[in-house]
């Protein structure tokens, strides 16, 4: 705490602008949100009579005791709630696997064939097979309504692991050859070098993924066809979705816009909660201190 | 830079060897007419749909004489999912169809599908089939599917009936009248809270009350035949420019929202629920939404509906009608191989039109899920729970046979929508070009379109000149229209000779 | 490689160069190995199904066997060059592409510095929290609330939306931002830097964790002042991931997503509203004429390697971090 001491008034004046900037930005970010929360607990009258709003005039939670009726939506709603963390738990393990190992063998500037296969790997960011052949390969292996069909087709993000390889390459190169001298191998360096001293990129890089397989919708539609089976995710958009196909058909349901707004609420807690547990990881420092002890 | 061209080579030498793998596949696979099992795939709009041990689909199943398979699929994504079964050749043996894009027309060409057409008049139910219903749905005069049946008359007007009361004036018949009604609305203060706070009528960005207003006017819809017995984009005739005219009359009067070409569909019922203004023309269901919503807001507000306004006091009505379906159900040659596998399926789908699987999968079983009242209405017993077992099944029914058990009208205005769906379909106008399809359509559709609706309103707000609108026109023609044009009166003639 | 072809070198000497070659991959055994498991993904589920690209050359529709279509070759390509609108929806691409890359690109960058600067650890987490939220938010739900805010009056006297409103205290005008095609570039903008900016400072955040605290200290000393310690420590610590992300950003010069944009389209803002991607979307997607859009697809792949290559070299060029 060397550092309050000498704090000038230039100092705190910069810390007292930059704090009034980021509350005020934080709030106006976090405003849509609120109004989804807000209309959640608001009776439908309510949401289709008032504009924006943060407070409801009238609570209720019926919006939320439909969903979690046993008898009525409950048990879906659960069910694809416990695929989704599922998925999501396996998936984003699977491709921190697949992106660390391919991003640290690409670290290595001296190795052989290396240019080669990163310019491969941005060919296919850019150039794409598209939807229907992609299909067959996932049908053809064998994949076609299993859950492998959500995690190996996107087990790595060319760009994700581009980045991935750059933190690699930026980590000090003495560790490794001292490491190397120990008599450890490349992959025993990986593991007990590189991965511990990247823990704030995997936080990173695994909050990617798992944000990305928890609002996976299309793979789910695509590649599952037994609606027991469904994430959460695609029951949450055929709700948020439907007003607009309702038009269509006469004989569809109409769903209640409160109700849209307690799903989204569902489906975005909970990964909403997964942050805080990584925010110990974005602090300056944390990696230079894992180093040192 | 180098590296690129090895990789692209690489990349070509991958493609074309898994290019020519995919080309084949494809097992020959009959339905077992001794425990028969039928898969079929269509839209799911509940959270939850039937399960197949659900007593419903058990009851359903016996009644059909055969296992159904159902694929649930969300409704937000169905086009996506038929995309993936026609481009892996994962077929079902019963697939709705929702849009005639252009690879179903392409693929019903080329084969992919039974074209059953003939084939209709051998079954019961399936011959009492709408010849416009089944025009709407044919491809090059072909049919390729068993619709499900949409009411045709689904459009009407909702208005607020105590506001007129109030005014002391009747509900419109013509369309001067339904101007005066706007004009009360907006300028004699039909609420009486002695402000002037209220105006005639709510248009979105949604095209449909316009849609309908110019078939009041007397424009055709879609297409027309002129004269010369050639067809004629209805945005050519001149009941169009009338009806583009009225609402810029009303716009310009401050009858209509000043904001409507921005303004949300979504939020439509929005102002007519907070008593700002008076009339939507849309479905005319939404009434029945309205109804059921602005009770909680102001007790006393009476909403109704009306299918159509005249042009004049003299002429026809005319109403826009839907294309009458819902969908339709085809079935895959690669599902079915043979011609006795089509046949079984079609005895099934005749099947399902029967009232007794139509009340299964409408209203469950009887005395588990409704009852009988004593005027024959049926009355639904059963909680969320029970519901659950006939979930999404009604997406499985094709309703060429109507049903003929109904459920008892809990209000007046609901009863009002199913009179107006019924008096509208005296007065349908059919669009001739509805089963006709054009390549340039399919390439520059979005684009033709939006040059129309654009120029629509952008002179009802004034922001072009009449002489502008006109060169908009002219600009549709040139951008494709005039090709448009063409190939629909090609596939026209070819259809009429027929 | 390229040394070794210009200089002719004797059989021993090539024999040499081969053998040393073979003992450096012999050397890195265990890296290729670690390269496996990627490797195989790449040719598995991306390579593999590339042969899709060739339907750019054909007359294409899904269901139709692949062979069986017609090749067309460019005409596919032609027409869509052709197409009187493309201009338009060239300048529109790349007119929203390139306001985000100069407005929104830099803006998560700023936020994280600022955020850095921060030393109440509750403060700072409690921002970090909620800026990354409107990124879960559906654009169904962004788009209906930036109508919310900018609507205009339905009828004169009635009030409009809050931002409206607002506007109209500050500059005495009623700014109709949602019917002015030039101003929908900008509602396209802010609805970006709106939902994405927090959630885009998670990995400069994860970069600034490599600082080292004692660098500040040390600045301090030499009595670095706040701003310069940003500059000279803070900033170059996440250089090369700035530069790296720039990079790969150019391979999406002529994306614009169609979502987003298709929800704030409207008749009067419509000739600055159709870009590339929508106009791909109602021609692939709804119509299902794949071979179109496919050719649309491909030639903006083409355009992005284009860039990605030529930003690369730049980089490298001015010594920068670079991707190879």
């Amino acid at each position: 705490m060397r550092g309050l001491k000498r704090r000038s008034i230039g100092s705190i004046v910069a810390d007292v602008i930059i704090y009034f900037l980021l509350a005020f930005f934080a709030v106006i970010t976090v405003i849509p949100f609120v109004y989804v929360i807000a209309a959640s607990f608001a009776p439908e009258y309510e949401i289709l009579t008032r504009p924006l709003f943060i407070i409801p005039k009238t609570f209720t939670l019926d919006a939320y005791a439909r969903i979690f009726d046993p008898n009525d939506y409950g048990l879906t709603v659960l069910r694809s709630l416990g695929v989704s963390v599922l998925v999501t738990a396996i998936g984003t393990i699977t491709n921190l696997f697949f992106t660390t190992t391919m991003a640290y063998g690409l670290s290595r500037k001296s190795l052989k064939g290396r240019n080669f296969i990163l310019n491969c790997v941005i060919f296919t960011m850019v150039f794409s097979g598209g939807m229907i052949p992609t299909f067959l390969i996932v049908k053809g292996l064998g994949m076609y309504n299993t859950y492998a069909a959500l995690i190996l087709p996107g087990a790595i993000s060319a760009y994700n692991m581009i980045i991935v390889r750059n933190f690699f390459q930026e980590l000090p190169s003495g560790l490794e050859e001292a490491a190397a001298i120990d008599g450890c191998t490349d992959i025993g360096i990986f593991l007990k070098i590189a991965l511990p001293l990247s823990l704030p990129m995997l936080a990173t890089f695994g909050l990617f993924y798992a944000v990305g397989h928890w609002n996976n919708y299309f793979g789910a539609l695509l590649y599952l066809s037994d609606p027991m089976k469904y994430p959460f995710q695609l029951i949450l958009r055929n709700i948020v979705m439907l007003s607009q196909e309702t038009q269509n058909d006469p004989n569809a349901l109409q769903p209640q816009e409160t109700l849209k707004m307690a799903i989204i609420v569902i489906g975005t807690v909970p990964i909403l909660c997964v942050y805080p547990f990584l925010q110990k990881h974005f602090a300056a420092g944390v990696m230079v201190g894992a180093i040192k002890g | 830079m180098a590296n690129l061209k090895r990789i692209a080579t690489a990349a070509c030498a991958v493609a074309l060897l898994c290019g020519s793998l995919s080309g084949c596949g494809g097992k020959t696979q009959a339905i077992d007419l001794k425990n028969p099992e039928i898969t079929v795939m269509t839209t799911a709009y509940n959270v939850e749909s039937a399960q197949p041990n659900s007593p419903v689909v058990e009851a359903l199943q016996n009644y059909l004489g055969t296992k159904l398979n159902f694929s649930w699929i969300p409704s937000s994504g169905y086009g996506e999912k038929v995309t993936a079964a026609m481009g892996s050749g994962e077929y079902p043996m019963v697939m709705l169809i929702t849009e005639k894009s252009s690879s179903v027309i392409q693929n019903s060409r080329g084969g992919t599908f039974w074209e059953i057409g003939s084939k209709l008049k051998n079954y019961t139910n399936l011959s009492k089939a709408n010849e416009v219903v089944l025009n709407n749905i044919s491809i090059d005069g072909k049919i390729y599917g068993i619709y499900r049946a949409r009411t045709l008359g689904r459009n009407g007007m909702t208005i607020r009936k105590d506001w007129l009361d109030n005014l002391g004036m009747q509900e419109p018949t013509t369309i001067d009248e339904l101007y005066n009604v706007l004009k009360a609305f907006k300028e004699r203060d039909p609420d009486g809270n002695g402000q002037n706070d209220t105006f005639g009528m709510i248009m979105t960005t949604a095209t449909s009350t316009f849609d309908n207003l110019a078939i009041w006017f007397g424009a055709p819809n879609k297409w027309g035949v002129a004269e010369d017995g050639t067809l004629q984009p209805a945005h050519l005739t001149d009941e169009y420019f009338e009806a583009v005219k009225f609402v810029k009359k009303l716009y310009d009067e401050k009858l209509i929202n000043q904001d409507f070409a921005t303004y949300d569909g979504a939020k439509w019922d929005e102002q007519f629920l907070s008593g700002k203004a008076g009339v939507i023309i849309d479905v005319a269901d939404r009434a029945r939404r309205i109804a059921g919503n602005i009770a909680s807001v102001n007790p006393k507000a009476v909403v109704d509906v009306l299918g159509y306004v005249k042009k004049d006091a003299n002429s026809k009505p005319a109403t826009l009608p839907t294309s009458g379906y819902a969908g339709y159900f085809v079935f895959p040659k690669k599902a079915l191989p043979s011609e006795k596998d089509l046949e079984f399926v079609l005895n099934v789908m005749d099947k399902a039109n029967d009232q007794e699987a139509l009340n299964l999968m409408n209203y469950g079983i009887k005395g588990r899920h409704y009852e009988l009242d004593n005027e024959g209405y049926a009355v639904i017993t059963s909680d969320t729970t029970l519901t659950k077992e006939f979930a999404d099944l009604n997406q499985f029914a094709t309703g060429i046979i109507e049903t003929q058990l109904k459920k008892k009208y809990t209000t007046t205005v609901a009863e009002t929508v199913d009179k107006v769906y019924k008096d509208n379909e005296n007065y349908v106008v059919a669009n001739p070009a509805e089963p006709l399809v054009s390549d340039t359509y399919s390439r520059k559709g979005p684009q033709l379109d939006s040059i129309i609706t654009s120029a629509n309103t952008k002179f009802i707000v004034g922001q072009i000149s009449e002489a502008e609108y006109k060169a908009e026109l002219e600009r549709w023609k040139t951008q494709g229209g005039d090709d448009y044009i063409k190939e629909i009166n090609e596939a026209y003639k070819a259809i009429s000779k027929k | 490689m390229a040394e070794a072809a210009k200089v002719s070198l004797s059989p021993a000497q090539k024999k040499m160069m081969r053998e040393r070659n073979w003992n450096k991959i012999k050397k890195d055994k265990w890296m290729y190995l670690l390269l496996l498991p990627g490797v195989l993904y790449f040719i598995i589920f991306k390579f593999a199904p590339m042969w899709g690209v060739l339907i750019a050359f054909k007359n294409y529709y899904a269901g139709i066997p692949f062979l069986n279509t017609p090749w067309v070759g460019f005409d596919n390509f032609i027409d869509f060059f052709k197409d009187s609108d493309f201009p338009r929806l060239l300048k529109n691409t790349l007119i929203i592409s390139g306001m985000n890359l100069v407005f929104y690109f830099p803006l998560p960058i700023l936020l994280a510095l600022l955020m850095n600067e921060v030393k109440v650890k509750f403060y700072k987490n409690a921002v970090q929290t909620m800026v990354y939220v409107p990124h879960f938010v559906s654009m169904v739900v962004i788009a209906s609330i930036t109508f919310m805010l900018l609507k205009t009056p339905s009828m004169e006297g009635y009030t409009g939306g809050a931002l409206f409103e607002l506007i109209k205290q500050i500059t005495g005008k009623q700014v109709n931002v949602l019917e002015s095609p030039t101003s929908f570039y900008w509602v396209i903008l802010f609805q970006a830097i709106w939902k994405e900016t927090g959630w885009g400072t998670i990995i400069f955040l994860a970069a600034l964790a490599g600082v080292d605290v004692e660098q500040y200290e040390a600045a301090i000393v030499d009595g670095a002042n706040r701003f310069q310690q940003m500059i000279y420590i803070t900033l170059p610590a996440i250089a090369s991931t700035i530069v790296i992300m720039l990079i790969l950003r150019m391979g999406s010069v002529l994306d614009t997503g169609f979502e987003q944009i298709l929800l704030m389209q409207n008749d009067l803002n419509i000739t600055n509203s159709e870009t590339f991607d929508t106009y791909v979307y109602q021609i692939g997607r709804v119509q299902g004429n794949y071979g179109f859009s496919t050719a649309v697809g491909l030639f903006k792949s083409v355009v992005s390697i284009i860039c990605i290559q030529s930003a690369n070299f730049i980089a490298r060029k001015l010594g920068q971090s670079s991707l190879f």
